[in-house]
């Protein structure tokens, strides 16, 4: 198995193509850091207030308009009220970025590995198909079986370095861009959390999305091997991904959406607070994951073994 | 053949939908020699051979390859074979040495070594660092044979080997396989749709038809011989020798007719006792092709079934 795995692994770093996909994660995770920094420059606190508060002047002149109707009045001075309590929250709220908040604040890049990973879970299986290769791989004295286990280890394999390299280029990038945090705590969702605990913290957060990217590959490596073809896998489950949770939003109302997996997917959701459903809890959603894992995988085993390759 | 065969194909069927493509397909493949598989397109050799490798799953019967059915032990009965289905496509985008690293650390007991000695035995020394996509289709070709004998099998299943290759390299390829088969005592079972690749390479001929095994022949012994005999007036000629019981193919100027070496004095005697002239007498080879168009009747496409 080790030496499946090894092969798998030759094949996948013999692409330039995932090259050019870390290379392009660890850049974007250093660029976005490097806009942070420049537009905390930029915008500094006293331009940001300035602007809303001509905001603030044009809904105030026109409030002063002389035929105004009465819901158009009603709408304004909502407005009003509303930019009259941003203008004092921000000025309470607007601490400056640490770079531990940043570095807490990682696994929000985790979307460019989970689409990294999807694109790689697409195409380990329905490529060998595409490029004829499969004829080659298939007629071993190897099953089938430890073929698709080494071929899925080595995306799970590929899904950890890519959130390593996130965490370790956010890492690196808030340490040369930031400063530390000069206060012993820090406000992460409403919480106050000791900065000694943030890196700790991190960590969780990451494994949690961790777990999200490694679902969602999982679908596209069955679609890979249902199809067997990669620009359909990909396309699918980057559709999913994305829409997700407007599916799942649309069908809140009926009891069905809390078995939908995208109302799941996202577990970071119990640590920032934003829960997709408020009677939600972390067990009920690892239990609806796992049921959904399964499945994919006995698909992908079912249709990966039994099939006879014709192409 | 007092020898245990190598190969064995037992009862073999494949039913795709309500077609039969391979109907109770049984065949034995002995050590050293090489068996040639002939049959029109689409008679179900490339799915016979597929069956055979474990790329497509019987219906029904099984694969026997060296004691071992493909149906109970898969991994140990296909460890002894080396396969090249159609054209050998491998991965283009890595080097030609890291192919054969990959499909060795699929085999037990592939070493480092061995795979240097491969290489050396297909010429693709200067080469082999390079990537498999800038490599001609002959050299691709060597490639796939070199990836098929990393493990020194007993058994080798090639599916139109030859295609690609340069008439050189045909050659060199045919010696090469005669050779193994020899000093090995390696079985190799080749599909080739060049009859006369088969003729020069093959120590026995399966032909199949429709998903049916028709006739497994020996190439070395022609059943009966033939001669062309150029005579004048034809007609009489042919009804003579229609009376005599003969097989009669008539052409323009001449005919052909089966007849024994020994037999042709006599003929010759007869034909001239009747006044009839007689202009030329020729043994007539039939080529594998003859035999072949001759069994499977002509060339037209078996009927068709979805691939």
């Amino acid at each position: 198995m080790l030496n499946l795995i090894k092969n798998e692994w030759m094949k996948l770093w013999s692409k330039k193509g995932t090259w050019t996909m870390v290379i392009l994660l660890a850049v974007i995770i250093v660029g976005v850091m490097g806009i942070v920094k420049y537009s905390e420059g930029a915008f500094d606190e006293t331009a940001w207030n300035a602007e809303l508060e001509i905001q603030l002047e044009e809904v105030e002149t026109a409030l002063a308009e002389p035929d105004i109707e009465a819901d158009e009045k009603a709408n304004l001075e909502a407005e009003q009220a509303d930019l009259q309590e941003m203008i004092a929250m921000n000025i309470e709220s607007s601490k400056p970025v640490t770079r531990e908040s940043l570095i807490a604040d990682t696994f929000g890049m985790m979307a460019i590995v989970t689409l990294l990973t999807i694109i790689v879970a697409s195409g380990i299986v329905s490529t060998e198909f595409s490029e004829g290769t499969i004829k080659m791989l298939l007629s071993r004295p190897v099953k089938r079986w430890k073929i698709l286990t080494s071929k899925y280890v080595t995306v799970l394999l590929f899904c950890l370095l890519a959130t390593a390299i996130t965490y370790v280029a956010s890492f690196v990038s808030a340490f040369i861009f930031f400063p530390g945090a000069t206060e012993s705590t820090i406000t992460f969702s409403n919480q106050e959390i000791a900065t000694s605990a943030y890196f700790g913290k991190s960590l969780y957060l990451l494994f949690l999305a961790f777990i999200n990217a490694a679902i969602i590959s999982t679908l596209a490596f069955t679609l890979g091997v249902v199809f067997r073809s990669t620009a359909m896998a990909i396309g699918i489950s980057v559709f999913l991904y994305f829409t997700g949770g407007i599916i799942v939003a649309f069908l809140q109302e009926y009891e069905i959406a809390k078995y939908i997996i995208f109302a799941h997917t996202n577990l970071t959701q119990f640590e920032t607070g934003y829960l997709t459903f408020p009677d939600m809890t972390m067990p009920f959603s690892v239990a609806v994951l796992l049921v959904y894992w399964v499945l994919f995988l006995v698909i992908s085993y079912m249709m990966f073994g039994k099939r006879d390759v014709t192409a | 053949m007092g020898e245990q065969p190598v190969v064995e194909l037992k009862n073999l069927s494949k039913t795709i939908g309500a077609k039969k493509i391979i109907d109770n397909l049984n065949l034995a493949l002995y050590p050293g020699q090489i068996t040639g598989f002939l049959g029109p397109n689409g008679a179900g050799k490339t799915t016979t051979i597929r069956m055979m490798v474990g790329l497509m799953a019987p219906t029904s019967g099984d694969v026997i390859i060296d004691g071992k059915s493909l149906l109970n032990d898969f991994e140990g009965g296909l460890s002894k074979v080396g396969v090249i289905v159609e054209n050998p496509e491998m991965y283009k985008y890595m080097s030609g040495y890291k192919n054969l690293v990959h499909f060795g650390r699929m085999h037990e007991g592939v070493t480092k070594e061995r795979i240097d000695e491969v290489i050396r035995q297909v010429g693709l020394e200067n080469r082999i660092q390079e990537k498999v996509s800038t490599y001609s289709l002959g050299m691709r070709q060597r490639l796939g044979l070199a990836q098929a004998l990393l493990h020194r099998p007993k058994f080798l299943i090639l599916d139109e080997p030859t295609n690609g290759l340069d008439p050189a390299g045909i050659r060199e390829f045919r010696m090469y396989l005669r050779s193994i088969a020899e000093k090995e005592g390696v079985s190799i079972f080749v599909s080739s749709h060049m009859l006369s690749e088969i003729e020069l390479m093959c120590d026995r001929i399966a032909i199949i038809q429709n998903g049916k095994l028709i006739d497994v022949e020996e190439v070395s012994t022609s059943k009966m011989s033939y001669y062309y005999i150029e005579v004048a007036p034809l007609e009489a000629v042919e009804q003579l020798f229609i009376d005599e019981g003969r097989q009669v193919e008539r052409f323009k100027e001449g005919l052909i007719v089966n007849a024994e070496k020994e037999e042709i004095p006599m003929l010759i005697q007869k034909l001239t006792a009747e006044d009839i002239q007689l202009f030329a007498v020729q043994p007539h080879r039939r080529t594998l092709e003859d035999q072949f168009l001759e069994m499977t009747g002509g060339g037209q496409i078996a009927e068709s079934h979805q691939k």
